[in-house]
Order: structure tokens, then C-alpha cells, then sequence
């Protein structure tokens, strides 16, 4: 498939941007372009960081002297609540999985992501949940109750106002974003590499956001079940974590840690992927031990999932699970430790020049192992106990956060800034903007830890002079204002560099990953052709890719069909299986968010009305955005291709739609899996469960309508089989009468509901089991109107024997909501008999 | 056993880790509502005991998994494609780190009472 004709590099350019052009004015809210959504995230992301850190200064000046009244107790609350809150949901995550949206198809050679709308449709959610959360802080109803927002300080009795459902729908609404970032990155890293790159061949960066990805995909469902029942408790009444009625608010405190343990290393190890990319290319040489490296990102991202509970050492649980925990939070210090050895003998075999990225990643070196070496002093259960609740972990948290992610944030800033805008920072503004981050971040948190030590507690507005913490604070209060020159410096530069930087040209630092091959700043189609790539150094390799790329001399240049498209792989040896045609520009994912916006608005206020109508708008929106798909005129209706490449993904059953679709069914089956804990955490710990005598669902019914569910599950598993056979004969009946039967099996579960003595606001018991069934509901519901639609589709010929890979997309979805439903009615039905409960 | 060169073996120790401790947690919040033994038993008790059964049981599959990815990628067949080569040597490491990362764990049963 190697092309080596030349082809003139104006005349390709043009045609490519009659296709892949973005458009301006109110039309640049439909672009769905990988490169302008990881801006916007980074942009929106960095405008947050300014804000969150405008509050941390507020808080810095209020303790900076004893008995201050600058800020009174009410506003502090808020203050330190929206800190954290906006760093770690609004500034920290986006910005990172911007950076990776806009980075991973460069450096794999791809001319898009796989799912360019859910990326747009991401960005949007992220954007109004954010502006959502913050106009509260302009009305002065901020959530008040801590970023991890603990019931009962969280519920409706003691925190009254509207605060708090602001940050559980405005966090749910951007937890949207992340999770849709996550299954976008997994699918396009292993699923659209460019020919030749094996999972051996992948650029470290991207392994790390591949590992990072997963872990949003399984780390986030815990927090948004949590969201979605502390948000029910409070609105509706339903008592999971109320300890009179049955339910337990350290229910909460796991799910929250179930996702807030595994977030540190979800924003540190794309922080790691930076420092791993930029290090060999400052030292002149490959990074040493590649496949060490692999091995300790995989390690972290699945011992990361086994430490959440050393965040709840002080609540009193059994002294061997805390040991359990304690051991895994030191466990997770190996990897770490073999990625600093392998970055220190990069470093000591290479010839390494300090530039200014460079200063940055040395920042990061030093102060990372000290913010390491604090959290392994945290992981031991006796000193954990003496600093609880400390300004001691506050110091901590930042020396890991602020050293360990946003040093190499910045450090791939300046790398990637040349990238960006095509220009080059000035020396001497960035020299001075480390320096003043470097001095004033050391100086408020190094002498924090002694405060902490001193024994402040932590989220205390204001303390008396006489306690011997007057000078630390005052100390900290200064030097967070030198941190806060050092970052202004820092935006000041960038602003400049857009005016007065000099011309970056072609790969400036020498690189050797494939980002560096597209222009500077890239066009939106990355590439004119797809180079093939069987090696980690493609730019140490042919410095001269960059030309010979946009002269067309590699594949896949062809673009008079006026399809985008890339190049599908094997997920393994990166070996060309498919062509993947993308969608173009769409208004979609801007209105389904709007509308979506609405909806979280309207449940804010509780018109509920509103919510209906939202609901209802936005599902037809999206029923709308996958109608534009396979064979439809808006997407590929002609298949044509040149003799010698593979088919369309459309034309196949193993599309990337069926790798999103298993993607997001872990997603989901995490947060089935959360609910079940629920539910077994509260039977065996809460000390008030009350199980009622008679079970409140029949049985008998259960498992009639369960056998439904299974009989159509069946019948679309042999349908797909008989497709794959080639055999489509009465396709479109078939997928009416699976779907008429989807159809009678939720209609029988809501007959067992409505029929069922269920008192969902008296006891834990029955809300838990409402929510089981809502659950159940809406997956065999969606179930029988995703069957509907291709039943339609098959009738407007967009899907078919020759178009078939939406009826392998769908599969699954069956599959799993037959599977939960058994699961879900073992949980309820059985497991209490066994347990006594019933 | 899955095959050596399977892509799943990059995953498959340290969810079967990450799976056993999960239940061993549970596992002892409920053999402690259910039966505690006595205090004073110390840390010889029946649930020490299973938990160190099951944390041998799952450290030797642990074990001879790694041992089965590594003989794959070095001794046996050695197969001509990298990607395979790759898969079987960083599985085996896996399922080492794994195998490590349970008996740490495990071992934690010697020391202390279960419901203390």
C-alpha cells in the first residue's frame, strides 16, 4: 500500500481542507476536530486553574495572620470547598485528557480520534456543568461541604440550601465528559495506530494515557453512583446513608475514595507519560528500560484501585484491613520508584541540555519524591492517625499534585508550545517564571507540613495567636504569593510568545515521536498521508517525514471520495485491517449538551416538568447523532475504495462502534458493580438495616419476565450469527419482533414495580432496591429501542448484510443487560435469604 | 491457563489480584459480623487461617503463570514475532508483580487478629 509518487504539497492541502476544514463563526461550535477540542479543554482548563487559584490566595490571605476577619467562616467554607473541587474536577482532568486529545492521533499517526463527536460532545458537557458549578459561587451558594463532600455535613439536614446539589449535578454533568474522554482514548490508542506500530512500536506517552483512560473508565462510576444516590437522598428522600432508616454514610465515603484514590494516579500518570516523553528527548538518547516502564504504569494503574481506604484509617475499621491497605500504599511506591530509576538512567547515560521543559521536569524530580516519601510516612497507620485532618496533608496533597502533575503540565506546556502556535517562548520570562513557581511553591507547603505537625487542622477559617502557628502561616501566606508571580510569568510568556516568539520551525527540540511530523501549528487533518511505523523514533529515524508526508508519498492520500478518513488497526501488531471513515462537523453534541445542561438546571431547581421535557429532547438528539452513521448520505454512503486497501469499517462486523460499545459496557459494569457493593456493604455493616419480612418483589414474576429478557437476548445473539454467515434474509422483522419482545419485558418489570410494596423514603432496603430497578429498566428499555432503530435503519438500507456493523455494535448491550438483570436479581432476591435477611 | 501470548495476560494477574483482594476484605467484614473469634486468640484464628490459604493458593497461580508467560517468551518456542515476545515477558512480569503484590498482602494475617 506504499505510495512513493510525489504529489504537489499546495494542491493536496487544499483538498484535504475541503474536507477536513473547520469553519468560523456561530459554525466553529460544530467543530468536532481532535486538535481544536484538546485547545478548548486546555484553554477552558487553564481559565479554571486561574480561578481556583484566585480562591487559594483569598484563603492564603485570610491565614496569614491569627484571628483575621477577612473572610468569615461561611465564605472560607465555600472557598476551600470550590479549591479543590475546581482543581481536581475542573482544571486538572480536563486539561490532561486535553492535552491527550489533542496529542494521541499526532503521535500515532492518525488523522482523527475514532469518535470525533463524543469528543466535541464531551468538551460541552464539561464546559456547562463547570459554569453551572461556578455561578454558584457568584450567588454565594457555593457547595460548602469539603471537595469530598461527606455525608451526613452533605445531606439534606445539614446542609439545607441548594450548595451541595450543585456540586453533585455539576460534577455528574462533568464526569460525563471524562468518561466519554476515557472510552474516546482507549478505542483510537489501540484501535487507529498508523501501519507497523505494535503495542511494542507505542510512543510511552501513549501507553500512559491508555492506562489512564482505563482507569477513568473504572474509576469514575463509583463517584457518579454516589452523586446520583446522595442527590436522590436529598431530593427525594431515599436514605442511603442515613444511618436511622437503614443506610450508613461511610457507604459513601468508599465510593467516593473508590474513585478518589485511583483520581491521583489518573491525573499523575499522564503527568509521568509527559516527563517519560520529554527526558530522552533533552538527554539525546531512548529512554532505559522501555518495557520496565510499561510494566510500571500497567502496576500502578491496578494497585492504585486497592489503596482507597487508607483515606479512612481514622474511622475505625478492623486493624488488620487497615494493614491490608497500609501495605498496598506502600506497595504502590515500587513502580513509581522504577519509573524514577529508569528516568534517572536516561538522564545519567544521555547528554541531557537544559532547556527550559527541562527545568521544569527537574522541579518535578525533587519535588515528587518528597511529596512520595510523605504519602508513604501517610500509608503507615499510627502517624496516618497523629496528622489526620492536618494542615500535614494538605502539604502532602500538594507536593504530590502541584509537584507531581502540574511541574510536568508545565514542563510539556513549553515543550508542546511551539507545537501549538508555532512559536517560541522568550528564555529569560520562562527562567523567571519556574524560579518564582519553584521558590514560592516550596516555601508555602515545605513549612506547611510543619504546621501540620504543630497540629492545625485543616479548613479551619481563622486560629488564636498563642498556638504557635503564627509564623508558619505567614510564612505559606507569602510564598503562595511569589507561587502566584511565578504562574503569572508564566501566562504572561505564553500570551507574548503568540506576538513576539520567534519561529519555532520544524521539529525545534529534536524530537523523536510523530507529532512532531505534522505542521507547526498542525493543519486539521494531521497528516496528507500515513507513514508507516515500526519504531518508537520515527523523527530520529527519517528526519524528513514532515516533507514526505505532506508530499503524499505515504498511504491513504486520496481524498476526492470526500470521506475523513484513517486508518483502522490490529490492536496489537498495529497491522492495517480496515479503513475508518469519521464524521464530519456536527451541531449535535452541542445542543444534546445544551439540552443536557437544561436538564441538570432544571433539576437544580426542581421543576421537574422541565427535566421531562429535557430528557425527552436530548434522547431524540441522539437517536438524531446515531441515525448519522454506516451508510447514511451524511456518512459513508458509497464504499469505493482504492484497489488494494481494505474495506470500510462500516462494510465489517469488528467496527471501532463495537470497541467503543465494550468500552463503555466497563464503564457501566463498574457502576453496576459499585450499586451491588452498596448493597452488600449496607446488609452486613449498616447498624440499622431493616430487611421487611416478605420480600417486597415476587419472585415468580422476576424470573418470568427474566426469561423474556433472555429469550430476546438469544434471538439477537442468532440473528448476528446468522449476518456473519451472510445470511440477511428478513433482517428488519427479525429485529422488530426482538425489540417487540424487549418492549414486553419492560412493561412487565414496570408491572412488578408499580405492584411491589417497595416504601422507597422509609428504609435503605427498598431505596437500594428502587434504584437496582431503575437501573434494570433503563438498560432493557434502551435495549428495545436501539433494536427499533435498526429495524428502521434496515428499511432506509443503512444497515444490511453489505452495511452490518451496527447490529454487532448492539449485541453486546443485550448481552450485558440480561447478564445484569440475573446478577441484579440474585442480589436481591437471594442474597438476603442466604444472608437471613427476608 | 490462557496463552502466554495472549494480549489479556497484561491484565490478568493483577485483576485476579486486585479481584482476590477485594473479596478478601469483604470477606473479613463478613467472617467478622458473622463469627469474631475471641480477642485474645490473637492472630491464630480460623479466618487467618483461611485468608492465608486462599493468599497461597492465589500467590502459587500467580507464580506459575509468570513462569509459564517467561518459559514462552525465552525457552519454549520462541516465537519470530515481537509483539508476541513482548506480550509473553511483560505478562510474566505482571503476573510476578501480581504474585508479589498478594503474598504482601496476605502475609499481613500472621501479625494480627482478625477483628480487633
Amino acid at each position: 500500500m506504499n505510495e512513493t509518487i510525489r504529489k504537489d504539497p499546495a494542491a493536496l492541502h487544499d483538498d484535504f481542507m475541503k474536507v477536513w476544514g473547520n469553519p468560523h463563526g456561530w459554525r466553529a461550535l460544530t467543530i468536532v476536530n481532535h486538535t481544536t477540542i484538546g485547545i478548548r479543554f486546555m484553554i477552558t482548563g487553564g481559565v479554571f486553574f486561574l480561578i481556583g487559584g484566585l480562591l487559594a490566595m483569598l484563603m492564603r490571605t485570610q491565614l496569614a495572620l491569627p484571628q483575621q476577619e477577612i473572610i468569615g467562616a461561611e465564605l472560607y467554607n465555600q472557598l476551600f470547598t470550590m479549591h479543590g473541587t475546581i482543581m481536581m474536577f475542573l482544571f486538572v482532568v480536563p486539561m490532561l485528557e486535553g492535552l491527550a486529545l489533542y496529542l494521541i492521533p499526532k503521535m500515532i499517526g492518525a488523522r482523527d480520534l475514532l469518535f470525533p463527536r463524543l469528543s466535541a460532545f464531551g468538551y460541552w458537557c464539561y464546559l456547562f456543568g463547570s459554569i453551572i458549578l461556578l455561578s454558584s459561587l457568584l450567588l454565594g451558594i457555593a457547595p460548602n461541604a469539603g471537595w469530598f463532600a461527606y455525608t451526613p455535613l452533605s445531606n439534606a439536614v445539614y446542609s439545607p440550601g441548594p450548595n451541595i446539589d450543585f456540586w453533585l449535578l455539576g460534577i455528574t454533568f462533568v464526569e460525563i465528559s471524562a468518561v466519554s474522554a476515557g472510552v474516546e482514548l482507549v478505542v483510537s490508542i489501540l484501535r487507529s495506530r498508523s501501519p507497523g506500530m505494535s503495542l511494542l512500536q507505542m510512543p510511552l506517552f501513549c501507553w500512559y494515557i491508555l492506562i489512564m483512560a482505563f482507569m477513568i473508565v473504572f474509576g469514575f462510576p463509583p463517584l457518579i453512583l454516589g452523586s446520583i444516590l446522595l442527590e436522590l437522598e436529598r431530593a427525594a428522600g431515599m436514605p442511603f446513608f442515613d444511618i436511622a432508616r437503614g443506610g450508613d454514610p461511610i457507604l459513601w465515603q468508599h465510593l467516593f475514595w473508590l474513585f478518589g484514590h485511583p483520581e491521583v494516579y489518573i491525573i499523575f500518570l499522564p503527568a509521568a507519560g509527559i516527563v517519560s516523553t520529554l527526558l530522552p528527548v533533552f538527554a539525546g538518547r531512548p529512554i532505559v528500560a522501555y518495557r520496565w516502564v510499561v510494566l510500571a504504569v500497567i502496576s500502578t494503574g491496578f494497585l492504585s484501585f486497592g489503596l482507597w481506604v487508607h483515606h479512612m484509617f481514622a474511622i475505625g475499621i478492623p486493624k488488620l484491613a487497615q494493614a491490608f491497605f497500609s501495605v498496598a500504599s506502600m506497595l504502590i511506591a515500587i513502580p513509581t520508584g522504577i519509573q524514577f530509576f529508569a528516568w534517572l538512567a536516561t538522564l545519567w547515560t544521555g547528554r541531557p541540555v537544559y532547556h527550559i521543559p527541562m527545568l521544569w521536569l527537574t522541579g518535578f524530580l525533587v519535588i515528587f519524591v518528597a511529596g512520595g516519601l510523605t504519602g508513604v510516612m501517610l500509608a503507615v497507620v499510627p502517624f496516618n492517625w497523629q496528622v489526620h485532618d492536618t494542615h500535614f496533608v494538605v502539604a502532602h496533597l500538594h507536593y504530590v499534585i502541584v509537584g507531581g502533575v502540574l511541574f510536568p503540565l508545565i514542563a510539556g506546556l513549553y515543550y508542546w508550545l511551539p507545537h501549538f502556535s508555532g512559536n517560541m517562548p522568550s528564555d529569560k520570562l520562562a527562567r523567571w517564571g519556574f524560579w518564582l513557581t519553584f521558590i514560592g511553591f516550596n516555601t508555602t507547603f515545605l513549612v506547611m507540613h510543619l504546621t501540620g505537625l504543630l497540629g492545625m487542622p485543616r479548613r479551619n477559617y481563622t486560629y488564636d495567636a498563642n498556638l504557635g502557628w503564627d509564623l508558619p502561616n505567614s510564612i505559606s501566606s507569602m510564598g503562595g504569593f511569589i507561587f502566584a508571580m511565578g504562574i503569572a510569568m508564566i501566562l504572561l510568556d505564553i500570551l507574548l510568545h503568540f506576538r513576539m516568539g520567534r519561529q519555532a520551525g520544524s521539529n525545534p527540540w529534536h524530537a523523536d515521536t510523530l507529532e512532531w511530523a505534522t505542521s507547526t501549528p498542525p493543519q486539521p487533518y494531521n497528516f496528507i498521508s500515513l507513514p508507516d511505523n515500526p519504531t518508537r523514533h520515527p523523527m530520529w529515524r527519517k528526519p524528513d517525514l514532515q516533507t514526505s508526508i505532506a508530499e503524499g508519498c505515504h498511504t491513504l492520500s486520496e481524498i476526492d471520495h470526500g470521506r475523513r478518513e484513517t486508518w483502522g488497526s490490529d490492536p496489537i501488531t498495529g497491522k492495517i485491517r480496515e479503513i475508518i471513515h469519521l464524521p464530519g462537523n456536527s451541531w449535535l453534541p452541542f445542543f444534546t449538551a445544551l439540552v443536557l445542561a437544561v436538564l441538570c438546571i432544571s433539576l437544580l431547581l426542581r421543576t421537574y416538568d422541565l427535566a421531562l421535557a429535557a430528557v425527552g429532547i436530548s434522547s431524540i438528539l441522539l437517536l438524531r447523532w446515531s441515525w448519522i452513521n454506516g451508510a447514511h448520505p451524511g456518512a459513508a454512503p458509497d464504499a469505493t475504495v482504492v484497489p488494494g486497501y481494505p474495506p470500510l469499517h462500516s462494510r465489517t462486523f469488528d467496527s471501532p462502534g463495537l470497541w467503543g460499545m465494550i468500552v463503555t459496557l466497563l464503564a457501566d459494569g463498574a457502576l453496576f458493580l459499585s450499586l451491588l457493593f452498596g448493597w452488600f456493604f449496607l446488609m452486613i455493616i449498616a447498624p440499622h438495616w431493616r430487611a421487611p419480612e416478605v420480600p417486597p418483589l415476587p419472585w415468580l414474576p422476576l424470573l418470568i419476565t427474566g426469561g423474556v429478557l433472555t429469550g430476546a437476548a438469544i434471538w439477537y445473539k442468532r440473528l448476528l450469527q446468522r449476518l456473519r454467515e451472510g445470511e440477511g434474509r428478513r433482517l428488519q422483522s427479525q429485529l422488530w419482533g426482538i425489540a417487540l419482545i424487549g418492549f414486553v419485558h419492560c412493561f412487565q418489570l414496570i408491572g412488578i414495580w408499580t405492584n411491589s410494596t417497595l416504601t422507597i423514603t422509609q428504609t435503605a432496603h427498598d431505596a437500594v432496591i428502587t434504584v437496582i430497578l431503575m437501573y434494570l429498566l433503563f438498560h432493557s428499555t434502551l435495549a428495545a429501542i436501539m433494536t427499533v432503530l435498526q429495524a428502521r435503519r434496515v428499511a432506509y438500507g443503512y444497515v444490511g448484510k453489505t452495511v452490518p456493523y451496527e447490529v454487532a455494535v448492539v449485541e453486546p448491550w443485550w448481552l450485558y443487560t440480561t447478564s445484569v438483570f440475573w446478577l441484579g436479581v440474585a442480589a436481591i432476591l437471594l442474597l438476603p435469604m442466604a444472608w437471613g435477611g427476608n | 491457563m490462557l496463552s502466554p501470548y495472549h494480549p489479556l495476560q497484561l491484565a490478568l494477574g493483577l485483576t485476579i489480584w486486585i479481584t482476590w483482594f477485594a473479596l478478601m476484605y469483604g470477606a473479613l467484614g463478613i467472617a467478622c459480623e458473622v463469627a469474631p473469634p475471641p480477642i485474645e486468640q490473637g492472630s491464630f484464628t480460623w479466618i487467618n487461617v483461611a485468608l492465608l490459604l486462599t493468599t497461597l493458593a492465589i500467590t502459587g497461580l500467580l507464580f506459575y503463570w509468570a513462569h509459564q508467560c517467561w518459559r514462552a517468551a525465552h525457552v519454549v518456542n520462541k516465537p519470530k514475532d515481537p509483539s508476541r515476545t513482548f506480550i509473553a515477558n511483560l505478562g510474566a512480569s505482571i503476573n510476578l508483580v501480581g504474585a508479589i503484590a498478594t503474598l504482601s498482602l496476605g502475609l499481613m494475617v500472621l501479625l494480627l487478629p482478625p477483628c480487633l
